[in-house]
């Protein structure tokens, strides 16, 4: 039998074959071991998925509080205070701070007029109809035990009693006139009663049946410059989309320009003071769904905070619920010295659909910086009267005092007083509160 | 120099190195890895998520996970006259003859139009509405009748038929690598047994951008279950199909994007989860 053994020369072979072998195998190992390991990952866009916020945090609460209080003295006379005012702000916070004890509902006494206290000191809180939502007076009134959530059609009328620190609060509603008391009722309240320089005097006035409020003389107004600020737009519009890496622009007509990721839209085309952003997300009514005022408010405060956010001294100016197509409408608009801002400029449209913002319409420049100011003499709500004619003024529903706007270019705009005629079923018009004449401002 | 001895120390050295990178690159595997829930595991975490808001998951979940794209389409009303004499079964030439106004061709048997989106509808005479034979020919029947009437019918496939008392509609959906366009539907309209018109939207895909893998069906399902959760929506609801498309809800004149969405089709309404990002909105009803 022939024995097999390994030569020397063999046994070299095999070794640089394993060595080789073993070379590769290292030079594998160190690639996967190079290649799997997790790096530093650089995102070369830091302002990705936010945008800045160019105005103030806020709170829902702070958007229902009332447009202007009146205050009706003991001696007959009505002074109004401007809602964003700060005796307003006390009186609020004052109740706020009460305790509720008991309320009732006097069926059968329905209609506004038997709501209203039978002489004064008392107050008169407009909410402009916020209030007709029951679901909203958490959010204006947070009183300690909670008032009913009913639906109020008119303003809130608080009666004081300063002996016993209580108040009695009354409003109509659809089921009758609804009164309550209120207790440990903070003094400030009683002070606030007497109207100080914050106070302006207004008088009814009886325009087609119905009483209009309207300064008593002619008051002293500012009429304000202002820089119109604007934020960077390329960061609010993408702040509407989850990954702005998949936005794609189409050139519309008008100098308007679409931003998309095929499920979402930014459109931003010219307006009066600038750019105008409207953003829409799909919407379709999902069949049963419904969602209060309140709960709407405070889905939609916080979507403005993240897209830029509120940038002036907003209030929350209208809000109405479709059921039918599961749609909540909010419109909020700015104040000017406790006045409200007509026009389109800083005045935020957003509606709701199953709970999400489907739409918003907004300016995206601002009031910046005040330039300069000028007080002027305005005209009563006699004057007014007598200057807008008894034609006009039969088909008149409301008449308001605020402030216009006037763009002289895209980098200033002055506010000036106006009258604002509210008609049933037509645009509404506006005068100059100082001139009587039709005021054609910029967006109005 | 022994070179033999050398290539040994070698070996022992390379041998020790490997069973070091080895350790490594096993330790690496175990570190990154993530827990895959098995699928069977995410349906019945879905099946309780939906429980909670009334809502029954009554389809079988896909499990594909393709790469789509955003596509750039438009509408194409340029052949609206070759549209209207394919679907009025006439020559071309002569569909010019029988055009009224700019968007409206008239003949006996019927008349086809082009809204100003680029949609066309066609109305059929009720002298000259084919009749749909009983039983499951129906479909078969319809496809027929369509290849015949409808321009790119080839294109478009079956998306649901539904009947209820004397009338139905079929719905298709033009489809582009093998996905439908929910926003290029083709429906036929049915009454009595017969079929009285139907309304098209023909697109031309101009661009095919940003692909990348969607997110899976159990996925969307999720987002959906999170839209339901924070919209508080606590209706009695089915969710009867789930399918992977393109679609849009935001249209723009004759050109717009189309993002892959995942469609859930409930009895409560239709939900569309953006397959890239997740977003939920309730789609076309």
């Amino acid at each position: 039998m022939k024995k097999h053994s390994l030569t020397p020369r063999t046994v070299e072979s095999v070794k640089t074959v394993a060595l080789a072998v073993l070379v590769l195998a290292s030079v594998l190992l160190s690639t996967l071991l190079w290649t799997g390991t997790p790096g530093r990952v650089a995102i070369d866009r830091p302002t990705f998925f936010s945008s800045p916020l160019y105005g103030r945090r806020q709170a829902a609460g702070d958007f229902v509080f009332p447009r202007s209080i009146g205050i009706w003295t003991s001696a007959n006379e009505l002074f109004r205070l401007g809602g964003t005012s700060a005796t307003a702000g006390q009186i609020i916070t004052a109740l706020r701070q009460s305790r509720f004890v008991s309320g009732a509902l006097q069926k059968g006494t329905t209609g506004n007029s038997s709501a209203i206290p039978a002489r004064g000191p008392y107050l008169v809180l407009n909410y402009g109809g916020l209030l007709q939502d029951g679901s909203l007076w958490s959010l204006a009134m947070p009183i300690q035990g909670h008032l009913p959530s009913v639906p109020v059609s008119g303003p809130v009328y608080v009666v004081p009693k300063p002996k016993t620190a209580t108040c009695v609060i009354s409003f109509a509603t659809v089921g009758g006139v609804y009164r309550a008391v209120l207790e440990h009722v903070p003094q400030l309240l009683f002070t606030d009663m007497t109207p100080n320089d914050q106070a302006i005097p207004y008088e009814q006035i009886p325009v087609n049946q119905t009483l209009l409020h309207l300064p008593y003389a002619g008051i002293m107004m500012q009429v304000d410059t202002w820089t119109l600020a604007e934020p960077i737009s390329s960061h609010i519009i993408d702040s509407y989309f989850v990954d702005p890496s998949l936005i794609q622009n189409i050139r519309g007509p008008a100098r308007s320009t679409f931003y998309t990721d095929g499920t979402r839209g930014v459109r931003v085309q010219d307006g009066p003071f600038g750019n105008v952003l409207t953003y829409q997300a799909p919407s379709g009514s999902l069949g049963g769904f419904n969602q209060s005022m309140a709960e709407a408010l405070l889905t939609v405060v916080p979507f403005i905070d993240s897209h830029g956010g509120f940038v002036g001294s907003d209030v929350l100016q209208k809000m109405s619920v479709s059921p039918s197509s599961s749609e909540v409408n909010l419109q909020f608009s700015d104040m000017i010295n406790g006045w409200p801002l007509f026009g389109s400029l800083d005045r935020i449209t957003v509606r709701l659909q199953n709970g999400g913002v489907v739409r918003l319409n907004r300016n995206l420049p601002y009031l910046g910086m005040e330039l300069s100011q000028v007080r002027q003499r305005i005209l009563s709500g006699t004057q007014l009267v007598a200057v807008v004619g008894e034609k006009t003024l039969r088909q008149v529903t409301n008449i308001t005092l605020g402030y216009g706007t006037i763009a002289s270019n895209q980098l200033t705009v002055e506010c000036v007083p106006v009258y604002r005629l509210e008609f049933r079923g037509r645009p509404s018009l506006y005068v100059d509160a100082r001139t009587g004449k039709p005021f054609l401002g910029s967006g109005m | 120099m022994d070179f033999g001895r050398v290539k040994t120390l070698l070996i022992v050295v390379f041998l020790a190195l490997n069973l070091f990178l080895g350790y490594q690159w096993r330790g690496l595997q175990q570190s990154v890895s993530i827990y895959a829930e098995p699928y069977a595991d995410q349906v019945a975490n879905l099946q309780r998520t939906f429980s909670a808001h009334n809502v029954t998951l009554k389809v079988s979940v896909p499990q594909a996970q393709p790469s789509l794209f955003l596509l750039r389409v438009q509408t194409n009303p340029g052949q609206f006259l070759t549209a209207a004499a394919t679907a009025l079964a006439i020559k071309p030439q002569l569909a010019s003859e029988y055009l009224r106004g700019s968007s409206e061709v008239k003949t006996r048997e019927g008349r086809f139009g082009m809204n100003g989106n680029g949609q066309y509808r066609l109305y059929i005479h009720p002298r000259y509405q084919p009749r749909i034979p009983n039983g499951r020919n129906g479909l078969a029947f319809v496809r027929k009748w369509m290849a015949k009437h409808v321009i790119d019918y080839g294109s478009y496939e079956l998306i649901s038929w539904k009947m209820s008392g004397g009338g139905g509609v079929a719905s298709f959906a033009e489809v582009y690598d093998g996905y439908p366009i929910f926003s290029a539907p083709l429906r036929v309209y049915m009454e009595h047994g017969r079929i009285t018109g139907y309304f098209q939207t023909v697109l031309a895909i101009t661009g095919a951008l940003d692909q990348r893998p969607v997110i899976g069906a159990a996925s969307a399902l999720l987002a959906l279950a999170v839209f339901v959760d924070k919209a508080h929506i606590n209706m009695d609801n089915t969710i009867q199909s789930v399918r992977l498309g393109y679609d849009s809800r935001i249209v723009l004149g004759h050109i717009w994007y189309v993002a892959p969405v995942w469609q859930v089709d409930s009895s409560r309404g239709v939900f569309e989860i953006n397959a890239f990002t997740a977003e939920t909105g309730v789609g076309a009803s």
